[in-house]
């Protein structure tokens, strides 16, 4: 993913990735990132829940509009809550 | 583990509402790490308010149309091509190909993926300024991103360029 972002960001579109591997996110890099608590396959949210969406997007792009330089992955207090 | 109450709601609505304005601030951030990754970043500035954006959705979960030749998610090699989607498809002509995460959910709603609905949602409420005319699905299980980096990634930069994008939300599976 970061491969990706890096690319588009490097052709002048600001990128911001939402990711549930920090480890991997830190490793490959990323222009920007926040880190939500979900399961992988799940980035944005539940299926079915448009408001935790949402909220998962608005906190991607708040990133994306606050964050001044490369390589922070910001982590987000969304908690993963299905049983 | 707690339930959602409406205090507790509150409560998260306000713990996010502090990490938010926090993170415009310019000393380290109590919830932020900054890292030094094995490759140099790059780096290119809002070009214009969110509002004015054109946002265009990246995804390597293996999203695609449906009448779009899948991925080939069996090559060892992976497979580092992309498919291009268009802004205006109905999301219910997506689908996923990936075996390295569950896909059950993304077939139940692509959003969890894939946010077109939401990102076009946003669009008409003015949070961003239009949904971009394409969005680009890549599959992420590719062991040597020598293709990927080399070509593919910049191809799909090229074309999301090509289409006056001016920022882009990434997802990975």
């Amino acid at each position: 993913m970061g491969l990706v972002a890096n690319a588009i960001e490097a052709a002048g579109m600001s990128t911001v990735v939402i990711t549930v591997r920090p480890e991997v996110t830190q490793e490959v890099g990323a222009p920007r990132a926040i880190f939500v608590r979900f399961p992988l396959g799940n980035p944005v949210g539940e299926p079915g829940r448009p408001d935790q969406q949402r909220t998962i997007l608005l906190a991607a792009f708040q990133a994306l509009q606050e964050l001044r330089a490369p390589g922070q992955i910001v982590e987000t207090e969304f908690r993963w809550r299905r049983m | 583990m707690q339930t959602a109450t409406p205090d507790v709601v509150a409560q998260r609505a306000e713990k996010f509402a502090r990490w938010v304005s926090n993170v415009s601030r310019p000393e380290p951030l109590g919830h932020s790490f900054v890292h030094t990754p094995a490759r140099p970043l790059h780096w290119t500035p809002l070009r214009r308010r969110l509002s004015a954006c054109t946002v265009a959705l990246v995804s390597t979960a293996g999203v695609h149309l449906r009448s779009q030749e899948p991925f080939a998610v069996y090559a060892h090699e992976g497979d580092w091509s992309f498919r291009l989607i268009p802004g205006n498809v109905d999301t219910r002509d997506l689908t996923v190909t990936h075996t390295h995460y569950d896909t059950q959910d993304a077939g139940r709603d692509i959003n969890v993926v894939f946010p077109l609905d939401r990102l076009r949602e946003l669009a008409a409420e003015g949070v961003i300024g239009r949904v971009a005319p394409l969005h680009v699905g890549f599959m992420g299980f590719i062991p040597d991103p020598k293709e990927l980096v080399g070509e593919t990634a910049p191809a799909a930069a090229a074309e999301l360029a090509a289409h006056g994008v001016d920022a882009v939300l990434l997802t990975a599976g």
